[in-house]
């Protein structure tokens, strides 16, 4: 059997039976090209599945596309408790950099991408291309097969003189104008050699992420002492640079230093481009004209991501933390894999009392100050006044009355949402780099008196970047339970960029304003500014 | 005056149970160097002090029982109890620390960096931990799980940064070191005795129902 084994577990086949192989297989080749050939932003993803449904509603407007990208993004992810396996195979998957979330291009997808890729290829030009420098690889390949220096000479000297003679017969008649056949298989075996090395490279991010992963395991399953962990590591950085990913990355990132063979190839390429022009479609020129600055980009930065996470194990086994590290990363497995048994083997209801008293022991911060004098304070009687008049006890509020309350409570918890104060104010600064807490409450004014005024600083202190600086302060006033008040507030800059909650240290923002003035706390180092009082 | 600074900083360890380098550096750098008085002064109250300064935190944790009953017995005096007392998370509260411990473990493994985890992947996450009859109903589990992420905002042990129309989250330092590895180890166990006496639930003999996979119509 030839072929036989490869078809029942081969994943990349899975995906090409798709139903929908089509709509998928356009969206993966339209977002992992050119500068997102290994990862793209989750937001661009989704908007290029918009632009594709956008397509295929056009040219196909009785096919049902009415989901959302995001359901659309979740399936190619096989993220569905109810995705079978056997059926189907994800294309992506997800990873952060740094603050953002990128989509990957699993490997199976990038397998079945360069399948259906080939299918425009014309194979019986590269056929052609491919036997005229079938009798030079064959000699080559034999000669450095056989490991004798002397033949590996007299094969390079067969090429030199056939060189040569190329040479002297371009000088003596000039260069033959090609043939239409010959320019097509010129242009036909370049594409294909770039879709070869694209494909070859799409591997490269899934090797950073095996690096990863295997690193990992290391770590957790070696009983060694740290000596012999190192050795195996440097063991496996070695089998690293000896693989044929490094061996991608290592010709590129040589590539990307000599700047005048980079401009050389570059111009090498617009030059086929143009000339070519008659022969290679334009998606396939724009393509050829991309191709080098876009590998050198991404190869430089997986090298140095891959440089990166060798330094970082390196570091790591060498802590003197190590051993206690790998501990507790086995432990925190051990609880993982136990997690697993219990939705697997007891398959508890989110209040199955089984698992009632098994949980982690928090502790919790001391309840009475510690420091401070005890003072109760007695609740002042009650003056009884012997001619009031009784009035009935209010009858429960009508499930009306109770609907309106709970509507009102959810309007104010939604409008007090860290996502909606960090919204208002984005939206007051609009282009500008920076607003101070009043400028945003000149366009908002407030709603919710103190407790809103507490969420601004809260997101101030801990969400959205922002400084506090000494003595700046507003006052500030408002109707509160139908009373005019009147508050010192401090007015803390938001800014576009920067550090979160910058000059704030201490200070008490979630409970800002809402605590009596003497127990309210302050940055250190300046007077309180914080009084209320009636507003006169 | 170097009675009232341990002073200080004690009634600051249990107050806020926390100390952080990145809010108050100068008590936190007191505490380094009152490091021994202030263990002392924590163990007559039953509880230990954890400091990891590359994570800039110090926090006071109740001792385990075992350990209660070992300094009990070297002090031979009756059983002590903790000042402080404790709250049990729940279980699902529990395996969320986990996960997000485990992120905090790789950041350690990968350089220090920062990982913020996207609300999306938290949720998946943490979605897998219940059962497929719970996991079916997505509105309600998306529920379940917003509820245990705001109780962990609550209680300090996770950060959420709005990232775009999104959020991410990351473990705090206080979910560095609020539980000992003997703590997470005696869950796993437990979780694992659970797991043995479990009876074959009905749904396992009986055959799987399979599900569509839900795909657009091509």
């Amino acid at each position: 059997m030839v072929l036989q084994h490869k078809i029942p577990n081969s994943r990349e086949l899975r995906l090409l039976r798709q139903d929908n192989l089509a709509f998928y297989a356009e969206i993966n080749a339209r977002a992992f090209s050119g500068a997102f050939m290994s990862e793209i932003p989750v937001q661009a993803y989704l908007k290029i599945i918009d632009e594709v449904k956008a397509d295929f509603i056009s040219t196909s407007p009785d096919t049902d596309f009415s989901k959302s990208a995001q359901l659309y993004m979740d399936m190619m992810r096989g993220k569905y408790s109810s995705y079978d396996r056997s059926k189907s195979e994800p294309w992506i998957g997800t990873d952060t950099k740094g603050d953002t979330e990128v989509v990957v291009l699993l490997e199976p997808g990038a397998r079945a991408l360069r399948i259906l890729r080939d299918l425009d290829s014309e194979h019986s030009f590269l056929a052609v291309s491919s036997l005229s420098s079938l009798s030079e690889r064959l000699v080559s390949t034999a000669a450095r097969l056989s490991g004798d220096t002397t033949q590996q000479i007299d094969a390079l000297e067969a090429r030199r003189d056939e060189l040569d003679a190329e040479i002297a017969s371009l000088r003596a008649h000039g260069a033959t104008p090609l043939t239409a056949l010959e320019r097509q298989t010129e242009v036909q075996s370049l594409l294909a050699d770039i879709s070869r090395i694209k494909a070859g490279f799409g591997e490269v991010p899934a090797a950073k992420r095996r690096i990863n992963r295997e690193n990992q395991d290391i770590f957790l399953e070696t009983e060694k002492p740290v000596g012999q962990v190192l050795d195996i590591f440097w063991d496996r950085q070695k089998d690293w640079e000896e693989s044929g990913e490094a061996a991608v990355l290592s010709t590129l990132r040589d590539l990307h230093v000599d700047i005048a063979k980079v401009q050389t190839l570059q111009g090498s390429l617009e030059q086929i481009s143009q000339i070519g022009e008659d022969v290679i479609p334009d998606h396939n020129r724009r393509e050829i004209a991309s191709f080098l600055p876009d590998m050198l980009e991404i190869s430089n930065d997986i090298s140095l991501e891959i440089s990166h996470i060798w330094k970082a194990v390196h570091s790591y086994i060498s802590n003197p933390n190590y051993a206690a590290r790998r501990e507790d990363a086995r432990v925190l497995r051990e609880a993982q894999a136990a997690a697993g048994r219990i939705r697997d083997e007891l398959r508890p209801s989110p209040q199955d009392r089984r698992l009632k008293e098994v949980g982690l022991k928090l502790t919790m911060p001391l309840r009475t100050h510690p420091v401070s004098d005890l003072k109760l304070t007695m609740e002042k009687p009650e003056k009884v006044d012997e001619n009031r008049e009784i009035t009935p006890v209010a009858e429960e509020p009508d499930a009306d009355e109770r609907r309106l309350k709970l509507a009102r409570e959810n309007a104010k918890s939604a409008y007090l949402a860290t996502s909606a104060i960090v919204g208002r104010i984005r939206e007051a600064m609009g282009s500008r780099n920076e607003i101070t807490l009043s400028d945003v409450l000149r366009q908002f004014p407030l709603r919710y008196g103190r407790h809103e005024i507490s969420r601004y600083l809260a997101v101030a202190s801990g969400t959205h970047p922002s400084v506090l600086v000494e003595g700046m302060s507003f006052t500030l006033r408002f109707n509160e339970h139908g009373k005019p008040t009147m508050a010192s507030v401090v007015n803390p800059i938001f800014r576009s960029t920067g550090a979160v909650g910058e000059g704030f240290g201490e200070f008490a923002t979630e409970n800002y304003l809402m605590a009596p003035a003497q127990m309210r706390q302050n940055p250190t180092g300046y007077a309180p500014v914080d009084h209320m009082k009636a507003a006169g | 005056m170097a009675k009232h600074v341990l002073n200080h900083v004690l009634s600051r360890l249990l107050r806020d149970s926390a100390i952080y380098n990145s809010k108050t550096p100068s008590l936190f750098e007191t505490l380094l160097e009152l490091r021994s008085d202030v263990e002392t002064g924590l163990r007559a109250l039953g509880m230990e002090l954890v400091v990891v300064v590359d994570a800039g935190v110090a926090h006071a944790r109740n001792m385990s029982d075992e350990a209660l009953d070992a300094l009990a017995t070297q002090l031979e005096c009756e059983p002590i109890s903790p000042v402080c007392s404790h709250n049990r998370l729940s279980y699902y509260d529990s395996v969320a620390v986990v996960y997000f411990r485990m992120s905090l473990d790789q950041e350690l493994r990968q350089g220090g960096e920062e990982i913020w985890l996207p609300k999306n992947e938290v949720y998946d996450a943490l979605a897998k931990h219940y059962s497929e009859s719970v996991a079916d109903d997505r509105i309600a589990l998306d529920e379940r799980i917003t509820k245990c992420l705001s109780r962990m905002v609550d209680a300090k042990l996770l950060t959420v940064r709005a990232m775009g129309s999104s959020s991410t989250y990351r473990g705090t330092p206080l979910m560095q070191v609020a539980f000992s590895r003997d703590a997470l180890a005696e869950f796993a166990e437990a979780m694992n005795m659970i797991a043995d006496e479990a009876e074959p639930s009905k749904d396992e003999r009986e055959p799987l129902v399979q599900f569509d996979t839900i795909e657009p119509a091509a």
